[in-house]
């Protein structure tokens, strides 16, 4: 009994050990979850597409750690950039044309000989295979490539000269400098967390409607001075049966000078002209208001230098 | 008696929208307005016209003034003058104007040439104030036949507003003119005009002691004259029928008074029945079937309703007062009618089966020789009372009286086809006697204006408008 005790107790001992031992073990993987999420914000460097950002960050996540090293990524932005910062010899002259590629990042780099240019015809360089890369450096955004936000490769000046590196302008405290502050501060630096869908409705008149008139741009004043201004240019017939219950509403559209070039009856008083009566009515109101002399309305300064459309209230 | 006959007529509408679109309000706008930055014609805001009002701009106090409208004168087609498109242009221009709510502008003030290739220069005409604008031009169809065409414009809105041609027989320009100022009328107004029609009236001649009356019919405004009969048996209270070319009224034949019909087409007369101790006073009923009048017996009068077309007679209300001029309403559900039950001559109103009478005029003085309007919106009558006589008009149900207008004798008020202006007689003393007018009067009051007729006239009775 002691014995298969003691064996017991043993084996007891061993199991524990070995969970200590698996937990000591898995304790390393936590933090590599952490450096995972991160990798999210460094595809935020894609400006455009920040929904496919979005996207790409939560697929992307748990291989992103090896991902870095994919080998066409190392050679298409190589580590090296930041020695470009002091100013490379002057290149040779003659290739300058040759020059654009400005991709092809180590500057020292001469073009290597092609290794098969003799076999046909020069003419075919092979600058045709960069774009690719490029494309594939920005499907694949390394999170760790935060230096490279470095001016890329600056374009060397055919004056020889060194770009300016860092100027006082920013620290300039003149209104232009303070404007463009601020409008640096109002940059969306969030990706919008709302997209328009046309399918679930929503404002359909949102951000104004075209339908509006100027009136709400006059005073009381305003709209009794033009009223009294067309008022002797308006006659009605007061034969006319029903003459007491007309009113009718014209939109009236006026130029920069304020004249009166077009009034027409209102939408919710078309449907009364097929009443012949009601259609003579509203007739000699636009021929009031349209009279040379009272279509010039007195409208206040602010209104003059575009067209206005104004809504009028007739009545007898 | 003499035949009357109206001349064959027709009429083709020639132009639609499509003169009108090339120069249409659109087309001006954008122009103007400087194309596709120019503000389209804008919807208006949503809800109705009460909710739209605060906000509005509002215009009222609105004054009773006529339309001005330019007549250009009708040249020919090549567009040389033109005798009858002078004389066309006159009538249409003397018809707006008679109706008070048009003024035709001087012609000598229009710029030469205001009318290139039929289309106006519009500066020209609103430098005038011009709201519309009349063109036309005349030209020989052959065989005859003179073609008319003309045009409505809407200065102000720089767009046609009707065009129509018309052939017809070269005499018959002056009815020709009418038409198309009915048509102008009808554009600019909301309503059929009145121009195209006669009045039957009775021709007055010979001395305040002997006259010799007749019966006549003319244009309304006094042209085309004819008399219907020969002065040999007085004739009075002429009614025009409201559908058909007849006439009723009473001759006193054998010096007995009795109610005739006289057809226009074939100048035939013929009595309508001989009830009582003579009969007066006759009016048609809305459909022409049937003739309301007043028979007399026994010293009173009854209002009877005969049936035309071979039926019998129907007393509307008895014998025992003074019962005459009786007038159908407009729907002929109603009848006005002067009676002295009450004492002195007043107006009622009663149903057309004589039921439920109910006077409506209770001023101080007579009131006779009532007449609804075919608007049925008023009654006109001759009222007298210490200050004279007056023509009158009232509400059927006797609210809203006014007096249009007073004279020495002023009588027998009728209404124009579309209720706007009444036509009378007035006498005036003179040193033989008194003379004796046709006279016209818009409903309110204004632009009275006298008939020129080719004698003394009186007893004006208002037809249709012609077809």
């Amino acid at each position: 009994m002691d014995r298969d005790l003691r064996r017991g107790v043993t084996i007891s001992s061993l199991v524990h050990a070995a969970i200590v031992i698996a937990a000591i073990v898995a304790l390393p993987l936590q933090p590599l979850d952490t450096t995972a999420e991160e990798s999210v914000d460094v595809d935020l460097v894609g400006p455009t597409a920040p929904q496919e950002a979005l996207n790409t960050g939560k697929v992307a996540a748990p291989s992103n750690l090896p991902v870095p090293h994919q080998g066409p990524l190392a050679v298409a932005q190589p580590k090296p950039q930041p020695i470009e910062a002091p100013p490379p010899p002057p290149p040779p002259p003659p290739p300058a044309p040759e020059q654009k590629p400005s991709t092809t990042p180590p500057a020292p780099a001469p073009p290597p000989p092609p290794p098969t240019p003799s076999e046909q015809s020069t003419p075919t360089p092979p600058p045709p295979p960069h774009p690719p890369q490029k494309l594939a450096s920005i499907v694949q955004p390394p999170q760790k490539q935060t230096p490279e936000k470095q001016p890329p490769a600056p374009a060397k000046s055919p004056t020889h000269q060194q770009h300016v590196v860092k100027t006082p302008a920013p620290l300039s405290q003149n209104v232009l400098n303070t404007l463009m502050k601020l409008q640096a501060l109002q940059k969306q630096t969030q990706p919008p967390t709302h997209v328009y869908n046309p399918d679930a409705g929503g404002a359909p008149n949102g951000g104004g409607s075209p339908n509006s008139t100027a009136n709400s741009g006059l005073s009381g004043a305003d709209r009794d001075a033009i009223g009294n201004h067309v008022r002797p240019c308006w006659s009605v017939d007061a034969g006319a049966p029903g003459l007491d219950g007309f009113s009718v509403m014209l939109l009236v559209t006026t130029d920069p000078s304020g004249t009166v070039r077009q009034a027409v009856v209102a939408p919710q008083d078309q449907d009364k002209m097929s009443d012949p009566y009601f259609n003579a009515y509203a007739n000699r109101a636009i021929d009031a208001v349209m009279n040379y002399q009272c279509a010039t309305l007195p409208l206040p300064s602010y209104m003059l230098g575009q067209n206005q459309t104004f809504l009028f209230h007739f009545t007898p | 008696m003499t035949r009357f006959k109206l001349p064959p007529f027709s009429r083709r509408r020639i132009i639609g929208a499509g003169a009108a679109t090339l120069i249409g309000p659109s087309a001006f706008a954008q122009s103007v307005l400087g194309g596709g930055n120019a503000t389209p014609a804008p919807a208006a805001p949503s809800g109705g016209s009460s909710s739209s009002g605060g906000s509005a701009i509002n215009v009222s106090g609105a004054q009773n003034q006529p339309i001005p409208i330019a007549i250009a004168p009708f040249g020919d087609s090549s567009g040389g003058s033109s005798d009858t498109g002078a004389q066309i242009t006159n009538v249409i221009g003397s018809d707006l104007t008679h109706s008070g709510l048009f003024r035709a502008l001087d012609s000598s003030s229009f710029v030469p040439n205001s009318v290139n290739n039929g289309t106006p220069v519009w500066q020209n005409w609103s430098i005038l104030g011009a709201q519309g604008l009349v063109t036309g031009d005349v030209a020989d169809a052959g065989g005859g036949q003179l073609r008319v065409e003309f045009r409505l414009w809407s200065v102000q809105q720089q767009t046609m507003l009707t065009g129509t041609a018309y052939t017809t027989t070269a005499d018959n320009w002056r009815r020709l003119a009418h038409i198309i100022a009915d048509s102008v009328y009808q554009q600019m107004i909301g309503e059929k005009g009145y121009f195209n029609s006669r009045v039957a009236y009775i021709s007055e001649t010979g001395t305040t002691t002997s006259p010799i009356r007749r019966l006549a019919v003319m244009d309304y405004d006094g042209a085309n004259n004819q008399f219907l009969t020969d002065g040999s048996s007085m004739a009075i209270s002429p009614q025009y029928n409201p559908v058909r070319q007849q006439l009723a009224f009473v001759s006193f034949q054998g010096n007995n008074p009795r109610v005739y019909l006289f057809d226009l087409q074939t100048g035939s007369t013929r009595l309508v029945g001989a009830y009582g101790d003579m009969t007066i006073g006759p009016r048609f009923s809305p459909d022409g079937n049937s003739l309301l009048m007043s028979v007399s017996r026994n010293g009173g009068s009854a209002i009877v309703k005969v049936d035309l077309s071979g039926g019998g007679m129907t007393e509307l209300t008895d014998y025992s007062s003074i019962n005459v001029t009786p007038c159908y309403s407009p729907d002929g559900s109603q009848i006005v009618f002067n009676s002295d039950r009450d004492g002195n001559q007043q107006l009622f109103v009663m149903g057309a089966d004589g039921s439920g009478a109910k006077r409506i005029s209770f001023g101080p003085g007579r009131y006779a020789e009532p007449c609804w309007s075919p608007r049925g919106d008023l009654i006109t009558y001759t009222f007298w009372g210490s200050g004279g006589f007056s023509i009158g008009v009232m509400a059927p149900d006797g609210t809203g009286e006014r007096i249009l207008t007073q004279g020495f004798l002023v009588e027998n008020s009728t209404f124009c086809p579309n209720g706007r202006v009444i036509m009378f007689d007035r006498q005036s003393p003179t040193a033989s006697g008194h003379d004796s007018r046709l006279v016209t009067i818009g409903i309110d009051g204004f632009n009275e204006q006298t008939v020129d007729t080719p004698t003394y006239g009186s007893d004006p009775s208002w037809g249709p408008l012609l077809a």
